[in-house]
Order: C-alpha cells, then sequence, then structure tokens
C-alpha cells in the first residue's frame, strides 16, 4: 500500500502532456473541418441560388 | 411541423455553443485536478465522454425521427435524422480519436479489438454505410423510407456499444451504471477508476458542464445542418425551373 503510493506520487504528470495535445488538436481537427465544410457548402449553395434566381429573373423579364 | 425556430436563431446558437466550449476548456485546463496516475492525458475523459454522450444522443434522435416518419411520413424527420447522424458521425469520430490517443499511455497501445471497441467500430461503420444508403437511391420517398428503416435497425449498435462493457469482460473502463463486477476487469487489474466514479467534485463538475456545452455544440450544428438542407432543398427546386427555362430557350 505504502509502496504503491510512492510510486504513484513518484510520476509525473506532465510526462503524458504529448497526448493530451495530439488527443485536443485531432479532435478540434475533426471539429474544424466538419464546421468548413458546412461554411463552404453553404456560401457555395448561396451563390448558386443566387445565379439561379437571376436567370430566373432574366426569363420572367 | 416547422424548424425555423432553430434555422432562424442559428447565429445566437452558434454563440451560445462557442461560450460553453470555451467555459468547458477553462475548466478543463483549470478548475479540474490533473489525476493522479495518468497525469494530464486524463483531462481527454472530458471531451471523449462528452463527444460519445452526444453521438449516442444523436443516434437516438436519429431512431425516434424514423419511428415518426414510418408513423406520419414528412419530410422534416427525415431531414433532421439526416443532420442528427451526420453530426452524430463526426462525434463518433471524435470519440473512437481521442480513446486511441488515451489508450496509447493508460493501456500501451494505440488498439485492441476489445469488446467496447469492436462494437463501437461497428456502430461508426453502420451508420457511415447511412450515407451509402441514401446516396444509392434515387426516389426521394423511397431513400426517406428505406432511410428510416435503417435507422431503427441501427440503434442496436448503439445499445450493443452500451451494454458491451457492462456484460462482457472488457479492457475499457465503465465509469457509469457498471452491473457486473467480474465484468468490468477490476479483480483482473485491468482498469483503475472503473466503478468507483470520479476522483473529486471538480471532475464530476467539469464533466457536467462538458457533456451541457456538447449537447448544445449538437442543437447548433443541427440548426445549421437543417438551414443547409433547406438550401439544398430550395436549390433543387430553382433547377428544376431553371432546366426546363433552358430546355424552352
Amino acid at each position: 500500500m505504502l509502496f504503491s503510493q510512492w510510486l504513484q506520487q513518484g510520476i509525473d504528470p506532465n510526462i503524458t502532456l504529448d497526448y493530451l495535445l495530439l488527443g485536443y488538436g485531432v479532435m478540434w481537427l475533426c471539429a474544424l473541418v466538419y464546421v468548413l465544410m458546412l461554411a463552404n457548402k453553404q456560401r457555395n449553395l448561396r451563390r448558386d441560388i443566387a445565379l439561379m434566381r437571376r436567370l430566373l429573373e432574366l426569363e420572367d423579364e | 411541423m416547422t424548424l425555423s425556430f432553430l434555422t432562424k436563431n442559428t447565429r445566437w446558437l452558434n454563440l451560445i455553443a462557442a461560450v460553453a466550449m470555451g467555459l468547458t476548456l477553462f475548466l478543463i485546463f483549470y478548475f479540474a485536478p490533473t489525476e493522479r496516475t495518468m497525469g494530464q492525458v486524463q483531462r481527454l475523459f472530458y471531451f471523449h465522454v462528452g463527444s460519445a454522450w452526444v453521438s449516442a444522443i444523436t443516434f437516438f434522435v436519429a431512431l425516434i425521427c424514423g419511428l415518426l416518419y414510418l408513423w406520419k411520413p414528412h419530410p422534416s424527420w427525415d431531414k433532421i435524422a439526416l443532420a442528427s447522424v451526420e453530426i452524430g458521425v463526426v462525434f463518433m469520430t471524435m470519440t473512437i480519436v481521442s480513446g486511441s490517443v488515451w489508450g496509447k499511455p493508460a493501456w500501451n497501445t494505440w488498439w485492441v479489438w476489445s469488446p467496447r471497441l469492436t462494437s463501437i467500430t461497428i456502430m461508426w461503420l453502420v451508420y457511415v454505410a447511412y450515407f451509402m444508403l441514401r446516396g444509392a437511391l434515387d426516389d426521394p420517398e423511397k431513400k426517406r423510407r428505406f432511410s428510416s428503416v435503417y435507422l431503427v435497425a441501427a440503434f442496436v449498435t448503439v445499445i450493443i456499444t452500451f451494454g458491451s462493457i457492462r456484460v462482457l469482460r472488457d479492457i475499457h473502463p465503465v465509469m457509469f451504471g457498471g452491473m457486473l463486477e467480474s465484468a468490468q476487469g477490476t479483480e483482473q487489474g485491468l482498469q483503475d477508476f472503473s466503478g468507483s466514479g470520479l476522483d473529486s467534485r471538480n471532475m464530476g463538475i467539469t464533466l457536467t458542464i462538458s457533456t451541457i456545452s456538447f449537447s448544445l455544440l449538437y442543437i447548433a450544428w443541427l440548426a445549421n445542418r437543417i438551414r443547409l438542407q433547406n438550401m439544398l432543398d430550395e436549390a433543387a427546386r430553382i433547377k428544376t425551373r431553371v432546366v426546363s427555362f433552358l430546355q424552352e430557350a
């Protein structure tokens, strides 16, 4: 019991810091890629809809 | 049925979700204590559990929408289901990746084919296949109906994933609602904190806030995704008119 406590006190908590940064980095990358994909699709669609509406206005004229 | 409340307030929902995620990050790095055995990498836990929780919620929402569509067919149910599954797959990817990165220092391996990890991989593949099914069907009504049936069947994988570590012996810890102590592997020394709950009150508060923040992020993304789907539908409607106009010209 005492030995295990002594062992645990001796562990440097920052030894796993690289994995923490890697984990958060990859997770945020996943989220960022998805958000950018949504934003990009929305922007393209907005442009396409505006263009098609202009074409239909030409038809009405 | 109208989804206008969600789609009209996307800006506010995005802002609320961003603030909540910022608060969660602050709590994770400045409020929650450093775990004694695993050190800093344990802080992945708050995002890992948060994203896993929300992905289960998204698939549950998709199940409900699938059932509602089969009961009373309305395109809005299908729209919510599609958006939910898409977001759920993103959250599930985040969960798997963060779990793998955590596994390396905790278990000394990036991946093991344990019941939980195997069932979560199957679950991920099943929900990715949902998009393949939708892509393979041209008739909109048939697409919505078949997709709804698929979502009801696919939810079995969520139940299996949730139950796997509670019934089978697994290296993955059980944080909540463990049923069989022997199945958790504690007697074999496979894990450190299964069945005993969180180490401190601050950890519990951080986890709760993280779960709420991820739920808010889901709502914000859902609103954005539904708005995108509305735009896609509108573009398809206008395109039909433009094509007929160009053919006449």
